[in-house]
């Protein structure tokens, strides 16, 4: 059981654009489970806002798109597939929000309203294709850090 | 007033009155309870690391078996000197022509030593706030007045500590302002007097159990508080005769706009700011606090969060119905003149420090497991146990959701054969009702064909 391989949750979701009534439903859900699985809260928070970002842009933009949201003990990581007008320039798309994120939001945590610069920020891994007239493909992963996990004691309590 | 768990409660579940008639299961806004088997009855239990202390479940329980945790008069009596401090509530469970200064003398008449009222205190506070909010970089604020919002975010939002407004309420700011004085005067030392709130709520309660460092001293000054229910009747006895005592009404100054601060939404219009927003009842807050992780709500100031309806006018110990209140409130902040005043009057509390920096700590809760692998196993776990339950949330296993019973079964503490739901159906089919679980799975596949 203790393979790493097996050790993945996985939870597919479903996003429509232009759902704005629903926006953030697949955030608040990755959300409860990193808090039950005792996730640390900066991590949850950054988890949080970098799905947020990403729900929110394909509602605004896309037609309708699909979260993968995995976990395994080292990591999170979200996958965004979409289908949707795609973006022209994806280096200005991220220059763009570089310049206009101040310093001031950074040390609040979020970003210009710019999207994908503050995924960026927020996450250790982050990959993006994208064609136009077709959608976006983005890869977003979190490190968990390994020090905040108990591992020893909870042998003994388990 | 028991000091029960290590998380400081204010409310205590009587499993002797419980009839288990579910009736708080579904209102807890925390998903806190559930309702166990103990010996043959049925019962509700509280978890104490979700409890937020926000009082639903004692609103909706018929049996008295869910007790808020208050003190009495005889808990009192190991203080030299008393001292009350009414919450603004009190003053509007009174027909109009009781005025405050009445109610404040006939409290010294049952019995406490000295009596402050916090109008003249909220003022300060407010200009504290006021200033606070030109200053501070993070956005949106949030008040941290009502202990119930403080647990919320403590327990499911920790990373919004930091919004909290780092000023203490005009209760403390009276308790430390009059305790001081009145040691200075009498020669007592601190806990020889007690400071007692008249309060709303048991929430309040929250304060002196854990002793949670609300103030800048480092804990609450307040030492005891009595529900305005309790304080009620034994006024109304002396109100009803009114020519002695109206006669021996002494002098209090009772500001009008601090009184604003008693109700719901009071504080955001002292401020004249419209980048302040009131928030009331537990499900909103947690809406409002939801969008504020996600960044939304930045040009808002500052949120006045309640997790009662109407403020603490709608507490769960008050007499009088919120909205009676309400207007009885009103019609007082007229009598006593609604103006701002004028900044540069003197008052008792000018040079108090009102900051209060950081003092609230997380306390999460419980994970499913606190080894992340085992976690995660446990997690994929659940989820595959919810999609073979029926989904409809019965409440009859004594969780308050499908969800919630499959966690508890990955946990050991249910097992599968306690979902009625699935019971109900099973034995319509022919086999016997002792079965090992094993042939769960198989029987379900009987179940699916029944409905045809
Ligand atoms: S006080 Fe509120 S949070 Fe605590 S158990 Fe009762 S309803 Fe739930």
């Amino acid at each position: 059981m203790n393979n790493e391989q097996s050790l993945i949750y996985n939870q597919l979701f479903e996003i429509k654009g232009g759902n704005f009534i629903d926006a953030g439903s697949a955030s608040v859900n990755v959300k409860k489970t990193l808090k039950l699985i005792g996730i640390p809260s900066e991590i949850i928070y950054r988890v949080s806002i970098c799905c947020y970002e990403a729900e929110m842009n394909i509602i605004m933009y896309a037609y309708r798109a699909t979260l993968d949201f995995s976990i395994t003990p080292d990591k999170i990581v979200l996958k965004f597939n979409d289908e949707g007008p795609g973006i022209k320039d994806i280096e200005l798309a991220m220059k763009e929000g570089y310049s206009t994120a101040t310093s001031e939001m950074r040390e609040m945590g979020f970003g210009a309203g710019m999207g994908l610069p503050n995924i960026k920020m927020n996450s250790d891994e982050f990959y993006i294709e994208s064609e136009e007239n077709k959608g976006t493909n983005l890869f977003i992963g979190i490190f968990i850090d390994r020090k905040t996990d108990n591992h020893d004691k909870s042998e003994e309590i388990a | 007033m028991e000091n029960t768990d290590k998380y400081g409660h204010s409310i205590y579940f009587d499993s002797e009155k419980c009839v288990g008639d579910m009736a708080c299961l579904k209102v807890c806004p925390a998903e806190a309870i559930r309702i166990r088997t103990k010996v043959r009855n049925k019962v509700a239990v509280m978890l104490e690391d979700k409890c937020i202390d926000c009082g639903e479940c004692v609103k909706v329980c018929k049996s008295e078996a869910i007790v808020p945790l208050t003190n009495t008069f005889k808990d009192f009596s190991k203080f030299k000197y008393t001292v009350a401090i009414p919450s603004i509530a009190l003053y509007t469970q009174f027909e109009k022509n009781i005025k405050p200064p009445q109610i404040l003398s006939l409290l010294r008449k049952i019995g406490f030593d000295e009596v402050f009222d916090i109008s003249q205190a909220s003022i300060t506070v407010y200009r504290g706030i006021e200033r606070h909010i030109q200053s501070s970089k993070i956005k949106p604020l949030i008040s941290p007045f009502c202990p119930t919002v403080v647990k919320l975010i403590q327990t499911k939002y920790p990373e919004l500590l930091s919004h909290l407004l780092p000023i203490i309420s005009p209760l403390e700011l009276v308790a430390g302002t009059v305790k001081e004085q009145i040691s200075k005067r009498t020669g007592l030392k601190n806990e020889e007097i007690g400071i007692i709130y008249i309060t709303p709520c048991p929430s309040k309660t929250i304060l002196i159990l854990q002793k949670l460092a609300y103030t800048n001293q480092g804990k609450s000054c307040i030492d005891g508080a009595i529900p305005i229910s309790e304080i009620y009747p034994l006024l109304m006895r002396l109100v009803n005769q009114p020519v002695t005592h109206t006669a021996q009404c002494e002098h209090y100054e009772i500001n009008g706009f601090g009184l604003k601060y008693g109700s719901l939404g009071g504080l955001t219009s002292m401020l004249e700011n419209d980048n302040c927003i009131a928030v009331s009842g537990v499900n909103n807050i947690i809406y409002i606090l939801e969008g504020i992780e996600r960044g939304k709500l930045r040009n808002v100031d500052l949120v006045d969060m309640h997790a009662c309806m109407e403020g603490c006018l709608g507490g769960i110990m008050v007499v009088e119905n919120a909205y009676i209140a309400r207007s009885r409130l009103n019609s007082l902040i007229r009598y006593y003149g609604d103006k701002k005043p004028p900044i540069g009057k003197k008052d008792n509390y000018e040079n108090r420090n009102i900051y209060d920096e950081n003092i609230y700590k997380p306390q999460p809760i419980k994970p499913i497991d606190i080894n992340i692998r085992n976690a995660i196993a446990k997690v994929a776990k659940q989820k595959e146990i919810y999609q073979q339950l029926p989904q409809i949330n019965c409440g009859a296993c004594g969780c308050p959701s499908c969800l919630i019973f499959a966690e508890e079964v990955v946990q050991g503490i249910l097992k599968l054969e306690n979902c009625v739901a699935l019971e109900f159906s099973l034995d319509s089919s022919p086999q016997p009702k002792e079965q090992p679980p094993k042939k769960r799975k198989q029987k379900k596949q009987t179940i699916r064909e029944i409905p045809r």
